[in-house]
């Protein structure tokens, strides 16, 4: 398992040829291929689970005590 | 007859009893242990008792409920404070005349102050309480931000202390929903700007546009709309957020229930934004099946210390919560579980719904929390400023498309390479444009100042004027952050603009670029921060 450091300040490592493999990449087509044909469908569950229901005050009533 | 003056009291604290005894408190109130054991574990010894101390949400209660009561309350409270030191009276005579080491002493071994009120049943007002130890903090600390300095004056003496307040309901103006809301009012996000309310003036708030038909005082409870409409008459908007969950829970009075990822990823987005989670659902007690609607406030929480393969949410789960409930005390240390809905007992099915659990510290007698049950999140609910108006769900669900997009990229293109599929993870959040490019950058480029500079200048000179609140989307890999996404939050959730993208790597910059090229105008704003 990797370590949770979403919001931690450690410093991130640079790859040596970063700066070769930005320039290898514009000019990568294979790659704005698999952008264009990304397939959103896979996404549907996950996004479902966060419909916005923000604005939904419910009919309901339960007492809160 | 008119109040007399009394002398400053002092006490040693020694065991639960003499706790009692010291504050006056019924040995009934189930509340007194738990915040006996709390201030025994940050290494309380002496009280510092104010005997007779006007206390602002008190003289409100007394002048909208226990003033024409038949008993004849007085309206003046105790305030006791809290000291991890012996604390004596020659040491208040030498802070009061003004010895910075008699201060320095003092401040140092501040731990909180409670305001002990004369209602023999609910005696403990507004109580911050320092936090206690933190034993992760060096690799997993707690999150604490809506958590605030106080500051408090005895004897021209200033002490301060780091929490959030906490009180128990009395039933006459308040119960658990009035005071959740206290809780969640007292937050660091609204210190500059809104003044805190009175539990008097929060019941009369939620009652003014829609009563229902029930009384105001005694407050016997809220519905949640009327929790909503209070948030608005303070000048602040609700914010709703329903469980995912739409089977039906056996027993449960609320339509809709919460995975736990769903219900983890939404309060630590909130509370890491320094905005309390009011949580909305049910108490289920020991060896009983029925329910009832209850509120507590979370104000901290503790992430989870690693990640599985692949997994979305970096707070798609949680060490521990931290909670104000009014039933058991302040910061109660909760954990995530799973409950029975035919039986109501704690489970270690995973595919059962999720439930809240008090955590015990090993080896207290926490007699509140051991007969608390179990609490049923069926509703998070939190209160931010107008300017905020987009939602945190869709800042998830943008934080959810865009992992998956990069993934796909960053996967293709590491299969080509032959190298190891990275696995990328995502959490949001929202701070001010100001805490932003101030700690948040700072936190991340402290050492590299040259890149740290041009970040920030970039971001002032050449992105435009950013909302007061930005959303904020990071993605991070095993390696750590890659790239925050800034959101404008002043726009609909509909439009829901994106100002730009700050990149930690030059990898993922290449990738960000891709995008455009599909995207055109996206992703075009992009600050390289390598």
């Amino acid at each position: 398992m990797a370590v949770n450091n979403l919001w931690k300040s450690p410093q991130r490592a640079i790859p040596d040829d970063a700066e070769t493999m930005r320039q290898e990449r514009e000019a990568d087509e294979a790659l704005v291929r698999v952008a264009e044909s990304f397939d959103k469908k896979k996404l549907e569950e996950e996004l479902k689970k966060y419909e916005n229901s923000s604005s939904n005050v419910k009919a309901f009533s339960i007492l809160l005590s | 007859m008119a109040n007399q003056p009394k002398p400053l009291e002092f006490a040693t604290v020694t065991d639960l009893a003499s706790f009692q005894t010291a504050l006056g408190i019924n040995a009934a109130v189930k509340q007194t242990s738990y915040i006996y054991e709390y201030l025994r574990g940050i290494k309380v010894s002496t009280l510092v008792i104010e005997p007779v101390y006007f206390d602002r949400d008190y003289l409100h209660e007394f002048s909208a409920f226990y003033s024409s009561s038949a008993k004849g309350y007085n309206n003046f409270c105790k305030r006791a404070h809290f000291f991890s030191d012996a604390i004596d009276r020659a040491v208040v005579e030498a802070a009061a005349g003004g010895s910075k080491d008699a201060q320095a002493r003092m401040q140092a071994a501040y731990q909180g102050f409670s305001v002990i009120r004369p209602i023999d049943a609910a005696p403990f007002g507004r109580t911050v309480l320092h936090w206690y130890t933190d034993k992760e903090l060096d690799f997993n600390p707690r999150v604490e931000k809506p958590s605030r300095d106080y500051k408090c004056h005895l004897c021209g003496i200033e002490l301060t202390v780091f929490g959030l307040a906490w009180q128990q309901q009395d039933q006459g103006v308040s119960a658990c929903a009035t005071i959740g809301l206290w809780t969640t009012l007292h937050s660091s996000a609204f210190n500059e700007r809104y003044a805190i309310p009175t539990t008097v003036a929060i019941t009369q708030a939620a009652h003014k546009s829609l009563s229902l038909g029930a009384r105001t005082f005694p407050s016997r409870g809220l519905f949640h709309q009327q929790i909503c409409e209070a948030i608005k008459e303070f000048g602040l908007a609700p914010y709703m957020v329903e469980g995912d969950q739409t089977a039906p829970v056996a027993g449960s009075n609320f339509p809709r229930s919460f995975s736990p990822d769903k219900f983890c990823n939404t309060v630590a987005s909130l509370v890491r934004s320094g905005f309390p989670c009011t949580l909305v659902g049910e108490v289920i007690r020991p060896g009983e099946q029925t329910r009832g609607g209850h509120v507590n406030v979370c104000v901290g929480f503790r992430a989870q210390p690693s990640l599985q393969l692949n997994q979305i949410y970096a707070d798609g789960d949680m060490a521990a919560l931290y909670i104000h409930d009014d039933n058991i005390g302040p910061a109660v240390r909760f954990t995530v579980g799973h409950y029975d809905s035919v039986t109501c007992a704690v489970t270690k099915d995973t595919t059962k719904p999720m439930c809240l659990m008090p955590d015990n510290p090993a080896g207290a007698t926490n007699i509140a929390a051991s007969t608390y049950g179990i609490f049923v999140p069926a509703m998070i609910l939190a209160a931010v400023e107008g300017d905020l108006r987009t939602s945190a769900e869709v800042l998830i669900q943008k934080g959810i498309i865009i992992r998956a997009e990069i993934d796909a990229l960053a996967k293709a293109d590491a299969t080509a390479r032959k190298q190891a599929l990275p696995s990328l993870t995502v959490g949001t959040q929202y701070a001010t444009a100001a805490t932003y490019v101030g700690d948040l950058l700072h936190e991340r480029l402290s050492n590299r100042p040259a890149v740290l500079a041009r970040v920030r200048l970039g971001l002032i000179e050449t992105v435009g004027p950013m909302s007061l609140y930005v959303g904020i989307v990071r993605l991070a890999d095993a390696n750590g952050p890659i790239v925050d996404f800034l959101y404008d939050t002043t726009d609909s959730d509909f439009n829901h603009p994106l100002f730009v993208s700050v990149c930690y790597d030059a990898v993922y910059a290449g990738y960000l670029g891709v995008l455009n090229k599909v995207y055109p105008g996206y992703f075009d704003r992009i600050i390289t921060a390598y």
